[in-house]
């Protein structure tokens, strides 16, 4: 079997995939995070008005 | 002089500009330190990033894919989550709770969050001997590439390596420090991108490069390594938790989550982070291999593996680039531990326990000097290194996620927490990770780290339960501070520039509250 059958094989590559969900799942708390500011920031005026 | 010389001076050249013009902007012992917290996402992003790469990424990552191929991916799968959630998870919140505090360093951060003197000159301790021996590290990186690019003695490449950060550091502080971070990290992405895909191509793509290093031992294209040296759940997963805590963990990674414009550029800086660290942090690693299919199987030092790639593959003008930019990274991390260990000494120990207040002009004074004297001695150590700088940075890493990594998640989640439980988790695991590194033993057969781990999180939750709680004044500033949004402008303004020596007049937290106005804001809150 060559190397590179044997990285595809062996599941070498799933390594990379898990870089790839990492940033997605980032990504969703990014989002996440971005509401909850949001959320923050209309209470606060809310406070102020 | 040559193109590789000419480029390299080029750099040199941007950062001493950048040193210059930052020490204008610098005018307080706080703009000294943490930057005035007026640090952006991007360059609070980039300073992080480049603080915690280090010479480790030329020098020892190369080394370890050198001898172990896909495998040792195993300690990059670790950068991307521990870089990016350190802001997202711990930055955020640590941010604002320094801020309500009014802490500038990370001892300071926790005597004020759990009302403890001892607990300051513990951490300050931890600090001053495990960010001495990484700056070691730095050093020895320094003059094992250097003796490669300019072909001098070992020696005179920690030389070159030392003086350029000392001068730099000396002259602008923090805030030189964070941009030229900034200029750093783009330099080594770019760098390091350039290098991994002309080597690529050289031999002939992904799929040759695969094959060319399953010809020389087919266990390098697999995750487990020669020998199955990752296999199992647990063996593969202990340098990821390792790298991930140590990102928690890291003082001079923490600080840059103090020095940030306002909480809420910790959600950008987890975003830029993440993109950048997955795009370089398998990419630097895989120099390693790529040096093993290109150079040959017999060198001396594999650390070595990865300068010598780029001399063998890239045409001279890219090469005095990525000497730069491997320069880059030992730089931006010893100043940062410059900073740090001038901050521990200055500001936690002889400001906070002298029994007279000390002029800022002095203190920053002091800071400067204090500089050269810690460059100096890690210097000499660093003349004989007492071992490979893989091995010095990831035992130190080790000792940093336990004493800091633990405690910092705790302080900012769990409400419960007080000074005696960090203290013991401190103290219990570092004697159980130190002591068993140093017998070579494993207890359960479970590796240091996670021994070390184990106990950190145990002790902390016991000694916490049945210890005295904080302080009212202190759980009404954790609420605050686990809260979403910025602090109000009038309550930051009032906390920034009052940072002062608080040996004699030390007060309690409910009169520092009051002082700085912070009663309004938890009104607000």
């Amino acid at each position: 079997m060559s190397g590179n059958e044997i990285f595809w094989s062996s599941g070498t590559w799933l390594m990379f995939l898990a870089q790839g969900v990492i940033l997605i799942a980032i990504f969703g708390l990014y989002l996440y995070m971005g509401q909850k500011e949001k959320e923050a920031a209309g209470k606060t005026a809310a406070r102020k008005s | 002089m040559n193109i590789v010389t000419f480029s390299f001076l080029l750099y040199l050249a941007c950062i001493f500009i950048v040193g210059i013009t930052t020490m204008r902007m610098g005018k307080t012992y706080e703009d000294f330190l943490i930057g005035g917290r007026r640090i952006g996402p991007v360059v609070s992003s980039f300073a992080l990033i480049t603080s915690y790469m280090s010479g480790y990424t030329y020098t020892a990552a190369p080394g370890l894919s050198y001898t172990g191929g896909y495998s040792t991916l195993w300690w990059a799968m670790g950068d991307a989550p521990g870089n990016a959630l350190s802001f997202g998870l711990l930055g955020r919140r640590v941010r604002k709770f320094s801020e309500l505090l009014n802490a500038i360093t990370l001892p300071e951060y926790y005597e004020k969050r759990f009302n403890s003197p001892l607990l300051r000159i513990v951490a300050s301790l931890v600090i001053l001997v495990t960010v001495s021996m990484h700056l070691v590290a730095q050093w020895t990186a320094s003059g094992k590439l250097l003796s490669v690019v300019f072909g001098t003695e070992y020696f005179t490449g920690m030389f070159i390596g030392c003086i350029v950060v000392l001068i730099y550091t000396i002259m602008g502080g923090y805030l030189a420090v964070v941009y030229t971070d900034f200029i750093q990290g783009l330099l080594m992405f770019v760098g390091t991108q350039v290098l991994f895909f002309v080597a690529l191509s050289r031999i002939g793509g992904f799929a040759a490069f695969n094959d060319a290093l399953g010809a020389m031992d087919p266990n390098f294209v697999t995750p487990w390594g020669p020998g199955n040296a990752y296999l199992g759940f647990l063996v593969a997963a202990t340098p990821v938790i390792l790298i991930i805590m140590g990102s928690f963990g890291m003082p001079h990674i923490t600080i840059k989550h103090f020095s940030m414009r306002n909480p809420s550029t910790a959600r950008h800086a987890m975003m830029i982070t993440a993109v950048f660290v997955v795009l370089f942090s398998f990419v630097y690693y895989m120099t390693g291999g790529l040096a093993r299919v290109i150079l040959g199987e017999n060198l001396v030092d594999v650390e070595q593996s990865g300068v010598r790639l780029w001399f063998e593959v890239l045409p001279p003008f890219w090469a005095g680039l990525l000497s730069s930019a491997a320069v880059a990274s030992i730089m931006s991390t010893a100043d940062s531990f410059l900073i740090l260990l001038v901050s521990t000494i200055a500001h936690d120990l002889l400001s906070r326990f002298s029994k007279k207040e000390i002029p800022e002009k002095k203190r920053l004074f002091i800071s400067r000097v204090l500089v050269l004297v810690v460059a100096l001695i890690s210097f000499l150590v660093a003349m004989n290194p007492p071992a490979l700088v893989f091995t010095i940075v990831i035992f130190v890493f080790g000792g940093m996620a336990l004493a800091f990594g633990v405690p910092n998640i705790f302080s900012v989640y769990w409400k419960g927490t007080t000074a005696a439980g960090v203290l013991a988790s401190m103290v219990s695991s570092l004697v159980v990770y130190v002591g068993s590194t140093l017998a070579e033993v494993q207890i359960l057969g479970l590796h240091p780290f996670i021994s070390g781990l184990i106990v950190a999180v145990v002790m902390l939750v016991l000694v916490s339960l049945i210890t005295k709680k904080p302080t009212d004044e202190v759980l009404r500033l954790f609420d605050a501070s686990s809260e979403y949004g910025d602090i109000p402008k009038e309550a930051a303004q009032a906390a920034s520039p009052a940072v002062r020596c608080e040996a004699a007049r030390a007060v309690s937290i409910m009169g520092k509250t009051k002082r700085f106005g912070l009663d309004t804001v938890l009104e607000a809150e």
